[in-house]
């Protein structure tokens, strides 16, 4: 723990150093991919899309974000010739980004924070809200006020009573960065 | 360089270990299909019910059991098959165990969960349900998924007024089925 304080420390100077222009700024950005349910039977792959800010304050930055992804209709083994309609879901949220943000070149980051899930299905004619969280990690590249990015995370939704369901996000999107030449 | 990598790898290392600690990495919803192979006959004389025990189904739900969290959904398949000439309403009780005896349409009610009901079938007709309408039938269901959770239980079949006489049967020769989704960890 004690290393990884350090080492967060020296990469938050190294950072404000090679960046003192931009220390506070704020960008918008879209992003879009594929969102793969994990260990879910009643679940196959689906898309994700959505929006964010990013306001950044020197090496961090604060992400609050929307986002809309589906998981796609799913068969089961047991019942041939079915298809079967996935969930429907949304979220909104804030996280925490460390590194990435308005700086020229190859900028990775780390990303977690928390949410705000919504799930909605018509087969089973049910509908639930809980707050969960995210992680992952991702790299921005550009030059100037662009950016694109490229981003994994993990998304957990605790479900009502117990067990949760959880996604890996893959998407890819463009940042602008206001204020940055 | 050797500062961000070392970053990124502590940075997996404690989403890894996050993801371990609370256990959820390693668990999920699993979606099981059992197929009762006997139907339900039931007149306002004699009912008949059917008394499951998944584990005697499907072996994921053997296999999980001990680690069960939540049953999340239960959804049916069925045709019924109304044998008298005028219409029924008919209905599906959920109970944890067998009735003693020769049960009444009264001890049904008073002992059990109504988990199916306003199945209006016409008189000498049939009416198939798939797994998508179930959904338009099913009350309690909370409750009905709380009954179920150790595995055991019995269906029984009634109609809202009597005379009754008819069968639960299956859409295809498969039979009936129930669609079982669980949470487990």
């Amino acid at each position: 723990m004690r290393k990884l304080l350090v080492g967060l420390a020296v990469f938050a100077l190294a950072t404000a150093v090679a960046t003192p222009s931009q220390a506070t700024s704020w960008g918008i950005g879209g992003f879009g991919g594929i969102n793969i349910p994990l260990v879910q039977d009643d679940a196959s792959n689906g898309a994700v899309y959505g929006g964010h800010l990013h306001l950044s304050m020197g090496m961090i930055m604060l992400e609050p974000h929307f986002m809309f992804f589906s998981n796609g209709d799913w068969e089961s083994d047991d019942v041939p010739n079915e298809t079967f309609e996935g969930s429907s879901l949304y979220k909104i949220g804030v996280n925490l980004i460390l590194g990435g943000g308005p700086r020229a070149g190859f900028r990775p980051y780390l990303v977690g924070g928390v949410g705000y899930f919504n799930e909605d299905n018509d087969f089973r004619d049910f509908s639930d809200s809980q707050m969960g969280w995210n992680a992952g990690a991702g790299f921005e590249i550009g030059g100037g006020p662009l950016a694109f990015d490229i981003r994994g995370s993990f998304e957990l939704m605790p479900l009502d009573g117990d067990g949760s369901r959880k996604w890996a996000h893959i998407r890819g999107g463009l940042n602008y960065y206001f204020g940055v030449m | 360089m050797k500062t961000i990598r070392r970053l990124w790898r502590q940075g997996a290392l404690i989403t890894i270990g996050l993801l371990l600690t609370v256990g959820c990495i390693v668990s999920g919803q699993f979606v099981i299909v059992i197929s009762p192979d006997a139907n339900i006959h039931s007149t306002d004389e004699i009912l008949d019910w059917l008394c499951i025990d998944i584990a005697d189904y499907d072996d994921d739900w053997d296999d999980h059991k001990d680690d069960i969290q939540s049953i999340q959904d239960i959804k049916f398949e069925a045709k019924i098959i109304n044998h008298l000439g005028t219409s029924i309403t008919g209905q599906v009780y959920i109970l944890d165990a067998e009735l003693p005896g020769t049960p009444s349409v009264q001890d049904v009610i008073d002992n059990g969960v109504l988990f199916l009901s306003e199945i209006i079938v016409d008189g000498n007709s049939e009416r198939e349900i798939t797994f998508s309408e179930s959904a338009d039938f099913i009350s309690n269901l909370d409750e009905v998924l709380t009954l179920i959770e150790d595995g055991l239980f019995c269906i029984y079949g009634i109609a809202e007024s009597a005379p009754f006489d008819f069968t639960i049967t299956g859409i295809d020769e498969d039979g009936s089925r129930i669609m079982i989704t669980f949470s487990a960890g």
